[in-house]
């Protein structure tokens, strides 16, 4: 009967993490305690049916009261919505910016750039997407991307590098399967699960490490939209576009991917700045 | 709750806040006792959950409408101490006014016959 109190008091505690810091501070300990009494009395009347009843109660009023501390919370929940909103921008934008390299106009200009300094490059008369997509694309992409940069606590890059990494390949991987049934996929996707399983880990470390939840909250919305556009164009591209997407599509993406994890991961002098923001709105919140 | 505000503009009160408010008249208690008070009371209709109960003690608090007392031991829940809250005057203020508004809403359902039997209690008889 203890053992079943004091993990329910061990989980309960990692979960009152969800809540603002300021409001677990004051009230944590407490609703500690109240939650060990609730077990044990649930215990004592209906065993384990009482504590599993208990546990669904409690979970659903944590999701609700914390969601509505996080609002009444003001600044915290105002960097959250700058951080969702900044991983919207770059979850539409990088996608659309990519179709860059399947555009007709600016594989022209590579193509001159190519001849003109004697090297073969690839040649389509695809027309499919215009730079009128890719242009907002980069727009987008641009301002997600610094927003997120400015944002970031040093601690977090890594991580959400590696996460962005391993989910495009996957992305990628799964579609180009789907749509060609290429080899490509095979190594691509256990390579995108590796990577995808070390990067939640890693960010689920840091945010319990940190006690924060706020910066990684566009993770999941950023991924879903980028794989949801990169599969819409590639089925738009199905046919002979295809080609461009499985070779220099998949180069650039990766490689842009590794870009900006190593952007974020370098630490440049302009980003203490950021890490004070976010630890100067931490201060504010509590 | 300032000297310049009106009970009334506190109303109406949640059933939430008005259960926990409820649980303190005539009796300090700590957060699982207003758990236990509230749920005895209402016959188990209404579970409080600890984010639900102190998210609302926070606010209430803040309010002045209930106050921290002093931190001591339950006997009954063993030998941890736990912090006990109080109904503050403006606290039982606002509780009057809320129970009046509440029986004033009782006493205009009752004259419609909305609530039957209770025309006598009502003084409508």
């Amino acid at each position: 009967m203890d053992d079943i109190v004091a993990t329910s008091d061990r989980i309960y505690r990692l979960i009152l993490n969800v809540y603002p810091r300021a409001f677990r501070d004051e009230y944590g300990e407490e609703m500690a305690q109240t939650m060990r009494d609730q077990v044990r009395d649930a215990l004592a009347e209906r065993r384990a049916f009482g504590v599993t009843a208990l546990w669904l109660e409690v979970l659903l009023d944590t999701a609700r009261s914390a969601f509505a501390e996080h609002l009444k919370h003001g600044s915290r929940v105002s960097f959250n919505r700058r951080g969702l909103g900044y991983g919207l921008a770059t979850a539409i934008g990088f996608p659309l910016a990519l179709v860059t390299f399947a555009s007709e106009h600016v594989r022209s200009a590579v193509a001159w750039a190519g001849e003109t300094i004697g090297l073969q490059t690839y040649q389509s008369s695809n027309q499919w997407l215009h730079p009128a997509i890719a242009g907002p694309g980069f727009v987008l992409a641009g301002i997600g991307l610094y927003g997120l940069y400015k944002r970031l606590e040093i601690d977090a890059t890594p991580m959400i590098a590696t996460v962005w990494i391993g989910a495009t390949l996957g992305l990628y991987g799964t579609a180009d399967i789907y749509l060609s049934g290429e080899f490509f996929g095979w190594y691509a996707v256990p390579a995108a699960f590796v990577l995808l399983t070390l990067g939640l880990a890693t960010m689920g470390r840091v945010a319990l490490h940190n006690k924060t939840f706020g910066p990684f909250s566009f993770v999941p919305l950023a991924v879903t939209a980028s794989g949801g556009l990169w599969f819409l164009v590639l089925l738009v591209g199905a046919g002979e576009y295809r080609d461009v997407m499985r070779t220099s599509g998949l180069l650039a993406h990766v490689a842009l991917w590794f870009a900006l994890g190593a952007l974020l991961w370098a630490d440049p002098p302009g980003n203490k700045d950021a890490v004070r923001t976010a630890k100067e709105e931490r201060q504010i919140n509590s | 709750m300032t000297r310049d505000q009106n009970p009334q503009d506190f109303l109406p009160l949640s059933e939430s806040v008005f259960q926990i408010m409820l649980s303190l008249v005539g009796e300090d208690r700590h957060g699982y006792g207003i758990m236990k008070e509230v749920k005895a009371r209402t016959e188990g209709r209404l579970s409080l959950a600890p984010g639900t109960l102190y998210g609302a003690i926070k606010r209430l608090k803040q309010q002045g409408l209930i106050a921290e007392v002093e931190e001591k031991v339950d006997p009954e829940l063993g030998s941890e101490r736990r912090r006990y809250y109080t109904l503050t005057v403006p606290g039982q203020r606002v509780m009057r006014a809320e129970a009046a508004r509440v029986a004033d809403l009782a006493r205009q359902a009752a004259a419609k016959d909305l609530l039957p039997g209770w025309s006598q209690v009502a003084g409508l008889a």
